[in-house]
């Protein structure tokens, strides 16, 4: 079992769980969740449990030690006659040490697993020389497999202890339940990533399931397992070609490769996410969104604020803040303020925090010279952009360009497309230097005559194929625009509706939405596009003889 | 009027339970429509002949199906070795016995169980032949639940035909008029000599054999007994896949179920392979060679041990003679 869309997954483990999870008495729902947790992960990584299981014990235990530290310190400045600047600052400097400690124990395994073989291969060239001059033996260390979703729990783990010490949880004393927070088997894979704020209470409520929630649940698992097998399998066949030999394309063929690899990380990734979040409220949770309808986007930055956004907002919390907020990065903004202006110095300054975002974001996904590259160019994007953006404004106002009009707007979302395009070639090549080939190809070599010819009917997709992905597309379309046009209610997003991914009618602002989301509000419409998906995903999805199983794209990050 | 008044808690009980009905009856008539709607779909996108032309996935197999009713009294199962060992048209020069191979690469055993009952539907073999090897290759859950979708459902094998299909497919009812001329059985007529050193070295070590073959092998028993038909385990030579540990396994599994089993390795049954001559692969699947002497083996099993008849002389297999003939030619050629 290597998707959460095998057979495996949606015809036994999922529904056994289910069952049981429900005849169990609700005291004791967690057990069957954790059960089937433990289950999932030792069928995907067998005895890399035991580092699953020591993260959660170090944060436990971490957990405690900073509660303990926390009522001491509520004792120690209640005492009379206290120093309560020299009790904090005591206290703080051992909190930060267990916190930190825990952080490294966390971090000292995804390190070992994700980076060592990179790290060597960075330093050789240094370190090598020196050593074998000291004497010292520098042999390279052996890939070795890590455990399922070790960058996931990771963050995870991290985010509780940082939550913990920095109070805006309390600790947990359960051991059970920090577990389960840790190793819910619909988030192993691929997230998302969850505060323990977020997700640790309601898993442990043992809600019943309700047909409410099951319908709204499955209908959720269904449109996910259309993207990934109608849309993100089928582009695979192409793309896997074009990324693997890069070099027998022109730049027309690439850009397209580019295109199709940006639509199946999507639907990958966010179809698995549906998988996700619909499983989570078939057991009455509601775990965080990771997608919301990113190709709308009109800038960089909003498009990261729609794309993986668990990932973007731990960045957020626990990197972009604290280093904008350090002694060091506060003084370089105070100057910067004084050298260019109000305007440019702190965007100027922010550089120093958006670097260390981006540089972990990209390395956070792999260890290769790709994913820092990755990295580099969206800092780049971003940052320039924040530069631009001012003298994009002048500019318009000058030429007397309205920037709310359509063709502006459309202009800002062609831009950001042409952007992540680029952005994900880098991601998908074969190494750092393989994504500057193809980037070099791609706008060195461009032609249509792949096209024209016919050979880019040879390259694993023919005409059906392309056809069968042209509709999803235009369907995904659709689908995200009616979202998109009712996104700011809060009420569409508490309707069972809203949960399973459309919003509510009544937030609609034009008739033609109204009367879509209406349409889908009604039971019987929905039964019938439910029965339709199926079909649709048995006829034409991309599985059985003649296509590989792909596995969950991000699973591997 | 007390007496026709309900407490507010019965009336509760009610409506749960008319919801419940109604969830039900939901769960229930979602299932008959998709039920009916696959049925449907499948029948537009199966092959409309058994052939490959026509989109039908291993057509070798299939081809028994082309056979004429009742024509087939040996049926043989299994992987490759199945096909690379067992030669039904010799049998039928030797021993004067019909039989075909409904072996496929990599065969596993969901997929023999439903190319067995596949079979059992247009012809009543008295003997079903299962080779040994695909007793080992392990399986997924996840297979056997796909296998099972496909045999009630073939549009989760056929689904990809919808980019081929025809204004024919939509009148058409499916056939199978087509047989593969030898029956089931591969010619390989390369000679790569195999090291036979350490081959079935006696040991008393038992091979772990999957679980869910294990159930899978009683089902297909039981299927056999059901249908008045011996089924014999039979182990072709492969120094590559066979070796003693897998034959002790076998025969105390095939000791339990009460099934025959007959190691071609092993004793009085035992088969002389040169290993120099007789494999087409060092030693993973023998050669034209190795499969005569196989299926002469196995020919004369067959008739004593079986009592599996002769149609040598009979008007209605005439057919089978102008195939041994263009079976003879072939062989000629190597």
């Amino acid at each position: 079992m290597t998707s959460y869309f095998s057979l495996t997954m949606l015809g036994l483990i999922l529904p056994g769980t289910a069952v049981a999870y429900q005849v169990m008495p609700r005291r004791a729902r967690w057990a069957v969740l954790l059960a089937a947790s433990y289950v999932t992960f030792w069928a995907i990584s067998g005895k890399l449990l035991a580092f699953l299981l020591a993260s959660t014990v170090t944060i436990w235990l971490c957990g405690l030690a900073l509660d303990r530290e926390i009522k001491q310190r509520g004792e120690a400045l209640r005492a009379p006659g206290a120093n309560r600047k020299a009790v904090k600052q005591s206290y703080a400097r051992r909190m930060r040490l267990i916190m930190a400690a825990g952080a490294a124990v966390n971090l000292g395994m995804l390190f070992a697993f994700k980076y060592v073989v990179f790290a060597h291969r960075l330093l050789a060239p240094l370190a090598a020389p020196l050593l074998t001059h000291l004497g010292i033996g520098w042999a390279a260390p052996a890939a070795i497999a890590a455990p399922i979703g070790i960058s996931f729990y990771t963050l995870q783990a991290v985010s509780y202890l940082v939550d913990v010490y920095r109070q805006s949880v309390t600790a947990d004393r359960n051991l059970c339940r920090l577990a389960l927070f840790m190793a819910f088997f619909p988030q192993i894979m691929e997230g998302p990533i969850c505060r323990y704020g977020q997700t640790a209470q309601a898993l442990w409520a043992g809600h019943g399931i309700t047909w409410e929630n099951l319908v709204s649940g499955s209908q959720r698992i269904l449109w996910g397992a259309a993207k990934k097998l109608i849309v993100a399998d089928r582009v695979n066949l192409l793309v896997k070609t074009v990324f693997a030999s890069y070099e027998s394309y022109d730049g027309g063929i690439i850009a397209l490769a580019a295109v199709l690899y940006t639509i199946q990380l999507y639907c990958d990734f966010s179809g698995t996410m549906d998988f996700v979040v619909g499983t989570g409220r078939i057991f009455g949770v509601r775990l965080p969104e990771n997608f919301r309808q990113p190709f709308f986007s009109r800038t960089a930055s909003e498009f990261w604020q729609r794309w993986h956004i668990t990932l973007g907002t731990w960045f957020r919390d626990y990197v972009f803040y604290p280093v904008s907020l350090s002694k060091p990065v506060k003084r370089l903004t105070t100057s910067a303020r004084h050298l260019l202006g109000n305007r440019m110095g702190p965007v100027a300054a922010s550089g120093v925090a958006l670097l260390a975002v981006w540089l972990g974001n990209g390395l956070w996904h792999g260890a290769g010279g790709q994913y820092v590259l990755f990295g580099l160019f969206w800092f780049a994007v971003i940052w320039l952009g924040g530069f631009a953006e001012p003298i994009a404004q002048s500019i318009c106002e000058r030429l007397g360009i309205d920037r709310s009009a359509l063709p502006y707007r459309a202009f800002q979302h062609a831009r950001t497309l042409a952007i992540v395009f680029c952005g994900e070639l880098i991601f998908r090549a074969d190494g750092g230097w393989a994504a500057l080939g193809m980037l070099r190809r791609l706008f060195g070599q461009f032609s249509l005559a792949s096209f024209a010819d016919g050979t880019v009917l040879k390259l694993g997709m023919d005409g059906a194929d392309f056809a069968c992905v042209g509709i999803a597309i235009a369907v995904l379309f659709v689908v995200g625009l009616l979202r998109e046009r009712a996104q700011h209610d809060p009420a569409a997003s508490a309707t069972p509706a809203g949960h399973a991914g459309m919003p509510a009618a009544a937030t609609a602002n034009t008739a033609a939405t109204r009367f879509a989301l209406a349409w889908w509000q009604n039971f019987n419409v929905r039964w019938v596009l439910g029965c339709a998906l199926i079909l649709a995903i048995v006829v034409f999805g991309a599985y059985g003889t003649g296509y590989v199983p792909v596995d969950p794209m991000y699973a591997s990050f | 009027m007390l007496h026709n008044a309900t407490t507010p808690a019965t009336g509760r009980t009610q409506q749960q339970a008319a919801r419940h009905m109604r969830i039900a009856l939901r769960l229930v008539v979602t299932g008959i429509v998709l039920c009916g709607l696959l049925a449907a779909v499948s029948r537009i996108v199966q092959p409309k002949n058994n052939q490959a032309e026509f989109g039908q996935s291993d057509p070798e197999a299939h081809g028994v199906l082309g056979e004429p009713r009742d024509s087939i009294d040996v049926l043989v199962l299994g992987d490759s070795e199945s096909f690379c060992s067992i030669s039904p048209l010799q049998l039928w020069g030797e021993q004067g016995i019909t039989s075909y191979v409904c072996g496929t690469s990599g065969q596993i055993l969901p997929l023999t169980r439903s190319l067995l009952l596949s079979a059992l539907s247009k012809q009543h073999p008295k003997v079903v032949v299962l080779e040994t090897n695909c007793l080992f290759r392990p399986f997924r859950p996840g297979f056997a639940l796909n296998r099972a979708l496909q045999d009630k459902f073939p549009v989760f094998e056929y689904h990809n035909r919808w980019k081929k299909l025809r204004a024919e497919d939509l009148v058409y009812s499916p056939q199978v008029t087509w047989t593969h001329e030898l029956k089931g059985f591969r010619i390989k007529k390369d000679t790569v000599a195999a090291d036979p050193s350490g081959y079935m070295a006696p040991t008393d070590e038992l091979a772990p054999m999957p679980r869910l073959s294990e159930l899978y092998l009683r089902s297909i028993a039981r299927i056999c007994r059901d249908n008045g038909t011996r089924l014999v385990l039979v182990s072709t030579p492969s120094t590559v896949n066979w070796n003693t540990a897998r034959h002790n396994r076998t025969q105390l599994l095939a000791g339990e179920l009460g099934i025959d089993y007959i190691d071609l390795n092993m004793g009085s049954q035992r088969v002389e392979i040169d290993w120099a001559t007789d494999t087409c692969d060092k030693g993973d699947h023998l050669n034209i060679y190795g499969a005569q002497k196989v299926t002469s083996k196995l020919g004369e099993i067959l008739r004593a041990t079986y009592q599996v008849p002769s149609h040598a002389n009979e008007k209605a297999y005439a057919s089978w003679n102008d195939a041994y003939a263009r079976y003879a030619k072939q062989l000629a050629g190597t």
